[in-house]
């Protein structure tokens, strides 16, 4: 949280793209499968790794965001 | 919205919504505080957080979102939840960008994207290109929403679709210029706010409603297995990779959208703008993702009735089918079509004030006249604004009149090509100080050269760029690559032969 480049660090980056290659729905099975949510399995892991990208994005603009800029006002 | 008759308790709704639109622009004529270019395109010190949420969301969810995005699910069906991806990519991308840059112009009094790379670079050349490269991509987005809010009024009267279209520009397109030369910046985001408030209502009621007409999700896409299996089935490997190639182009492009850019500038605090950008952080669920299931769901029980460039109406032709029912699904229906005006109208008002700043300040006072006072240029701004609004309208009634007429994600991504370009620039550019200007130049230069040159590439040809066109990704992700090794190496060589 100290240093300016705090959101850039690479767990960051991995973290997303964890989220990414399990959001994609690249490894599935060319079935309809079972339906979760009212959609097909896969499309509903899809729409949840999205929000859970959503989340760790909202948490890192709330608590990484660099300290020193916030008394730019 | 194909036919849908308004009563005049509804038109009334709509003249009074466009009207209190013209309103807030005298507001905000009357909150100004100067006649400089500051005040008119960035509204001085800037807004809060309140408005620029609402800002950011109304003008970074346009008449694509709504119309294009239920029409491209109505045609491929779930593997466009993409869309949901991209979206919240555009968001992802503002954290490389927005912390810095906000400093940054504060610090610099920044107006427009170019004033960064002025600032950064110090190369006249790398200005000019990138400030081309914005104003064709802002163009065409401009003209997006014109031909976007034209096929929104052609089914509200009884007048033919042709003549409806040319009104409905025209009409609407008068009002948008009348309230942004009025009020500049603030008229723009204020008006935001009205729209973007009906907007995300207009989002949550589309759901309620089409559960409400056509079943569960669950019904939809059980149907939807039965009928067309390959909309319910997961993409394919070259689909997949589509799919990676959409969150690239788009999450990286859009987040580089003039305007996008110029409201990270007008954040008055950057409490208000991590705030605004955490909570912009959860809208595409909100929204393209309500897209999507209103596209699935009519291809389950309106398969066949649309195809081509008509589906973008297939939110149309569903409210109808409600409007039908009974009088509240009647009022509910006219909420949703003010829903997709300030859609449209939103994001257009910002492009075009986004537009009009960089043609001023970058081409006018950049290389034609820099010793131009701030009123002149606050005048020619407008000036822009309505030469700018008189002939894309009058293109797009054109255009719509000799019958070449493009899907609205067509028209979305032919722009996002040449305006991932300008990736490098600024997201390497804004954090490392080693990149040198020379280098920048060439790879946006050749990048842009190289995106385009694939529209003549033959997919057939059997060549290797017929083999990189149908890979799955974009031109623009490969054009983004070269761009990038250039820039990179070349800075780094540059560094090297320095030291």
């Amino acid at each position: 949280m100290k240093t300016t480049r705090s959101y850039l660090s690479p767990w960051i980056w991995a973290v997303y793209a964890v989220l990414l290659a399990i959001s994609i729905p690249w490894y599935w099975p060319q079935e309809v499968g079972t339906i979760v949510l009212g959609m097909p399995l896969w499309a509903a892991v899809s729409v949840l790794g999205s929000a859970a990208m959503s989340v760790f994005t909202a948490w890192l603009f709330v608590k990484r965001w660099p300290e020193e800029d916030d008394d730019q006002a | 919205m194909n036919a849908i008759p308004f009563g005049t308790g509804g038109l009334v709704f709509i003249g009074l919504y466009l009207l209190s639109l013209v309103w807030i622009g005298w507001l905000g004529r009357q909150a100004r505080e100067e006649n400089s270019m500051r005040d008119h395109f960035l509204g001085g010190k800037g807004v809060g957080f309140f408005v620029l949420l609402l800002t950011l969301y109304a003008t970074q969810y346009s008449g694509n979102t709504i119309l294009g995005f239920s029409g491209k699910a109505y045609r491929s069906g779930f593997s466009w939840l993409a869309s949901v991806h991209f979206m919240t990519a555009i968001v992802v991308t503002y954290l490389i960008l927005a912390p810095k840059l906000f400093t940054l112009a504060k610090k610099h009094v920044f107006i427009t994207p170019t004033d960064f790379l002025a600032h950064r670079f110090q190369h006249r050349g790398l200005n000019l290109l990138a400030t081309l490269i914005m104003v064709a991509a802002l163009l065409n987005f401009y003209l997006a929403q014109l031909t976007a809010m034209g096929r929104a009024v052609e089914g509200l009267t009884t007048l033919p679709p042709d003549v409806a279209f040319a009104w409905g520009v025209a009409v609407l397109a008068a009002i948008m210029l009348l309230y942004e030369t009025l009020g500049g910046f603030r008229a723009v985001a204020w008006t935001d706010v009205i729209q973007g408030g009906i907007l995300a209502v207009g989002f949550f009621v589309l759901l309620g409603l089409i559960f409400a007409e056509y079943g569960s999700l669950e019904v939809t896409t059980r149907k939807l297995a039965e009928i067309a299996p390959a909309k319910v089935l997961p993409p394919k490997a070259a689909e997949a990779r589509n799919w990676l190639s959409y969150v690239f182009l788009l999450g990286v492009g859009a987040a580089l959208y003039p305007q996008a850019i110029q409201r990270i500038y007008a954040a008055r605090s950057a409490k208000a703008l991590r705030r605004s950008m955490a909570v912009m952080a959860f809208m595409p669920l909100t929204t393209a993702l309500i897209a999507v299931l209103a596209g699935v769901t009519a291809a389950a029980h309106l398969a066949g009735k649309l195809d081509g460039v008509s589906s973008d109406g297939v939110i149309g032709v569903m409210m109808r089918q409600v409007q039908e029912q009974s009088a509240f699904g009647h009022g509910l229906v006219v909420l949703i079509f003010a829903a997709v005006l300030g859609a449209i109208m939103s994001t257009a008002d910002s492009c075009l004030l986004s537009l009009s700043s960089m043609v001023t300040k970058d081409l006018y006072a950049g290389f034609v006249k820099p010793e131009a006072s701030q009123q002149t240029l606050t005048t020619i701004g407008k000036w822009t604004s309505t030469i700018i609004v008189v002939v894309l309208a009058s293109f797009a009634i054109y255009m719509n009149s000799s019958g070449v007429k493009f899907t609205l994600v067509e028209l979305l991504e032919m722009k996002f090509d040449m305006l991932l370009q300008i990736a490098p620039a600024f997201l390497i550019g804004i954090h490392w100080k080693g990149m040198k200007s020379g280098p920048v130049f060439a790879g946006m230069l050749i990048g842009l050269l190289f995106a385009l040159s694939f529209f003549w590439v033959d997919e057939k040809s059997g060549t290797f760029m017929a083999s990189l066109k149908t890979s799955g990704f974009h031109p623009g992700i490969w054009a983004l690559g070269l761009n990038t090794v250039i820039a990179v190496a070349g800075s780094w060589l540059a560094r090297k032969s320095a030291a």
